[in-house]
C-alpha cells in the first residue's frame, strides 16, 4: 500500500519549555515502531517533526533517501511534499466534507479527478470496513468509525511512512479492544514504515514489532518489542513495558500456548495475545497447592536486579520473566539453573484479541 | 438575599438605569412608527425618485461589499496567520474608520482622490476615473467604511478556527491555495457570511463619508441615506417612509445574526 518501501531515519532535536526533545529513531518498512512514553513526554512533537508541522531545530529526518528536514544543511521539505500519512491523536476528520470527500481529499490533492478520487475513496472505506458510511459527515460516527475513517484518509494518498497518534486513546474501551484487533491487521497489510505514539504499554505490545521508551525528550530503550519486554534496562521501562506477552489461541478459558494450555478468566476465541505482569508470576520450590488455575514447572535462566525487585527470566513450558523481591531470592535459594515451579491465577491473566 | 434559581435580585438602581437606557433606544423607534403615513408609504416609496436612491444604495451597498470581500479575505488571513511585520500596525489603521467620524473620512478622501490632488488626477488623466461626485466615488466611501467590520469579524475567525486541520490538509498533499479553498474557508464561512452583512449594513447606512466626498447628486451618488435627509425638508412623510425601509433592513439583518451575537437565551 506504500508508494515505496523505505525506511525512515530521524534524528530530531526540538526545544520545549522545560527540557529539549533529542533522540535518533528509526523506522522499518513493513514494520511498527511504538514510540512510548508518559504523556508531555514529547512523542507528538516527534511525530510532528516527521510529518512537518514541527520545524527541527537541529538533527536531520530521512524517508528512504529523500532528507525532508535538515537545518544545518538548509534543506526543509513542506509536509505536502514529504508523503507522510498522519493520524492525528482526535483524527481531525473535515467537519464539512462527508467521510467519502474526506478520504477523497488527499487524492483529489494529488490531481485525481472529482469522480475518480471518489470511486477509489469508496474502494478505501470498503476496506477498512465502513463501505455504508461513504455520505456520512465525521459527526455522525462513532469513534470506532472515525477511527477508521481517519486511517483509509491517510493510507489512501499512499505514504511512504504512517504516522498514528494515540490511535486508540479516544475511543471507549469495548471499542478500543475491538479497534486494536482491526488495526493491527490493517498495519500488518500496509508495508511502509509506520511510527506509533502511545502511552499505553498494551498498544505498543499488541501493536507494535519494535518499541522506542521516551522520557523527558530522550530515548531510554530501544529495540524489538520482545526483547525490550523480557530485558528492561531501567526500572522505569520494567515498570512500564517488563510485561510477559505470550501469542496462543483461545477457546473459551483456555489459551494454548505452544504445547502448554493458559486458563484466563472469562471467554475468548481466536488468537489471542495474553499478558502477565511479572509482579503476578509466584516462584515456588516445590509444586504449589492452592487457588492459582496455572501451575508450570521452570529454570531459573538468570537474574536482574532492578531497583528494588529481581526480575527472573524463567525457562519452562510457558517461558516468563517472574518479579520478586531480593529477600525472597534468598528464601528460595534462586540461582541460574535453579529447578522451580512457578503459579499465575486465572484473573492475573489478560487477554486481547490480536 | 436569594432569589429563584438562586439568582440575586437586581438592585433597583441598576433596574432603572437599564430601563432608561432600553426607552433611549425604543423611543425614537417607536416615534418612527406612529409618525409613519402608513397609508401614502406605498406612494411614498414608488415615488420615482425614492425607487432611485433605493436602488442607487442597493448596487453600490451590495459593491462596496464585494469589494469588502474580496480585498479583507486576504488581508484578514495575513492579520491571523502570519507574521508580517507591523501586524499591529497594520490592523489599527484598518480599524480606524470603525472609530473615525465619516465626515472626517470623507474629507480625508475628498483630500487623496479630488481631481486636483495628485492621485486623482492621475486616476483621472489616465484611466478617465472620476472618483469625486461620482457612483464609483459613493463605492470608495461605503468600503471605506465597512471594510473594517468584515475584517475584524475574519480575522477573528481565523483566530479560533484550529490550525491543526489545515496541517492535516498539507500531510495530504494539498497546496496552501487548496487548503484555504476546501479546509480553511468552509471553516471560516458562518464568519465570512457574517462580516459581509454586517460591512454592508455599515454601507448601506453610509451618510457622512458618501455626503462629504461624493456629493448629493440625484441618480448618481444620493443614496437611501441622503435621500431622508433631503427629504425631511420637502417631504417629511417621504423621508420617514425610507427610513422604515433602513430600519427593515437593520431587523433583518439582525434577526439573520441573531445566532451569532444575541444567543439563544
Amino acid at each position: 500500500m506504500a508508494g515505496a518501501i523505505v525506511s525512515l531515519e530521524a534524528r530530531v532535536v526540538v526545544p520545549r519549555a522545560g527540557f529539549d526533545v533529542d533522540l535518533h529513531l528509526r523506522a522499518e518498512p513493513g514494520r511498527v515502531l511504538a514510540i512510548l512514553g508518559p504523556n508531555g513526554a514529547g512523542k507528538t512533537t516527534v511525530l510532528g517533526a516527521v510529518a512537518g508541522t514541527v520545524a527541527l531545530h537541529d538533527g536531520r529526518i530521512a524517508i528512504g533517501d529523500r532528507v525532508v528536514d535538515e537545518p544545518r544543511a538548509g534543506r526543509w521539505v513542506p509536509p505536502a511534499e514529504r508523503r507522510v500519512g498522519l493520524v492525528p491523536q482526535d483524527l481531525l476528520l473535515f467537519p464539512h466534507l462527508t467521510a467519502r470527500d474526506n478520504v477523497a481529499f488527499g487524492l483529489r490533492a494529488a490531481g485525481a479527478g472529482r469522480i475518480e478520487a471518489r470511486r477509489q475513496a469508496d474502494g478505501w472505506l470498503e476496506r477498512f470496513d465502513v463501505a455504508d458510511l461513504g455520505d456520512q459527515r465525521p459527526g455522525a460516527l462513532s469513534g470506532g468509525q472515525a477511527q477508521r475513517v481517519a486511517l483509509a484518509r491517510a493510507l489512501a494518498t499512499r505514504p511512504e511512512v504512517l504516522l498514528l497518534d494515540e490511535p486508540l486513546s479516544a475511543l471507549d474501551a469495548g471499542a478500543r479492544r475491538r479497534t486494536r484487533a482491526d488495526l493491527r491487521r490493517w498495519l500488518r497489510a500496509y508495508d511502509g514504515a509506520t511510527v506509533l505514539v502511545t502511552h499505553d504499554p498494551v498498544d505498543a505490545l499488541t501493536l507494535a514489532d519494535d518499541v522506542a521508551v521516551v522520557e523527558r525528550g530522550a530515548l531510554t530503550q530501544a529495540g524489538p518489542i520482545g526483547e525490550v519486554a523480557a530485558r528492561p534496562r531501567t526500572a522505569y521501562v520494567a515498570e512500564l513495558l517488563g510485561t510477559n506477552l505470550l501469542a496462543g489461541e483461545a477457546a473459551g478459558s483456555l489459551v494454548r500456548v505452544g504445547a502448554a494450555t493458559v486458563v484466563v478468566a472469562g471467554e475468548h476465541h481466536g488468537p489471542v495475545f495474553a499478558t502477565i505482569s511479572p509482579a503476578a508470576v509466584s516462584v515456588h520450590r516445590s509444586e504449589p497447592e492452592g487457588s492459582a488455575r496455572n501451575r508450570w514447572p521452570g529454570v531459573v535462566a538468570d537474574l536482574d536486579l532492578l531497583g528494588d525487585r529481581v526480575r527472573v527470566p524463567l525457562d519452562g513450558p510457558v517461558p516468563l520473566v517472574a518479579e520478586v523481591t531480593p529477600a525472597a531470592v534468598h528464601e528460595l535459594a534462586l540461582t541460574p539453573g535453579a529447578e522451580v515451579w512457578l503459579s499465575v491465577k486465572a484473573t492475573e491473566v489478560r487477554v486481547y484479541p490480536r | 438575599m436569594i432569589g429563584r434559581r438562586g439568582r440575586r435580585r437586581p438592585p433597583i438602581v441598576a433596574l432603572a438605569l437599564g430601563a432608561v437606557a432600553v426607552a433611549l433606544i425604543a423611543i425614537p423607534l417607536v416615534g418612527l412608527l406612529q409618525r409613519a403615513a402608513w397609508g401614502s408609504l406605498v406612494d411614498d416609496l414608488t415615488d420615482p425618485a425614492s425607487t432611485e436612491a433605493l436602488r442607487l444604495s442597493l448596487t453600490t451597498s451590495l459593491a462596496a461589499t464585494g469589494v469588502a470581500l474580496v480585498l479583507g479575505l486576504p488581508l484578514a488571513w495575513l492579520l491571523a496567520r502570519t507574521d508580517l511585520p507591523g501586524r499591529a500596525v497594520v490592523r489599527a489603521l484598518v480599524l480606524l474608520p470603525m472609530v473615525l467620524p465619516p465626515v472626517v473620512g470623507g474629507v480625508a478622501l475628498l483630500s487623496a482622490f479630488s481631481l486636483r490632488s495628485p492621485l486623482g488626477g492621475w486616476l483621472h488623466d489616465v484611466f478617465g476615473l472620476q472618483l469625486t461626485f461620482s457612483t464609483a466615488g459613493v463605492v470608495l466611501a461605503e468600503t471605506f467604511v465597512a471594510l473594517p467590520f468584515f475584517v475584524i469579524t475574519v480575522e477573528a475567525a481565523l483566530r479560533q478556527a484550529d490550525e491543526r486541520y489545515e496541517q492535516v490538509a498539507a500531510t495530504l498533499g494539498a497546496r496552501p491555495a487548496t487548503i484555504f479553498r476546501r479546509v480553511t474557508l468552509p471553516a471560516i464561512a458562518p464568519a465570512v457570511g457574517a462580516g459581509a452583512v454586517l460591512a454592508w449594513a455599515r454601507a448601506l447606512g453610509e451618510f457622512g463619508a458618501t455626503v462629504t466626498f461624493a456629493g448629493n447628486i440625484a441618480g448618481r451618488t444620493r443614496t437611501l441615506p441622503l435621500a431622508v435627509y433631503l427629504a425631511l425638508e420637502s417631504d417629511p412623510d417621504a423621508a420617514i417612509a425610507l427610513s422604515l425601509v433602513l430600519l427593515a433592513v437593520s431587523f433583518v439583518v439582525l434577526v439573520a445574526l441573531r445566532d451569532r451575537w444575541l444567543g439563544r437565551s
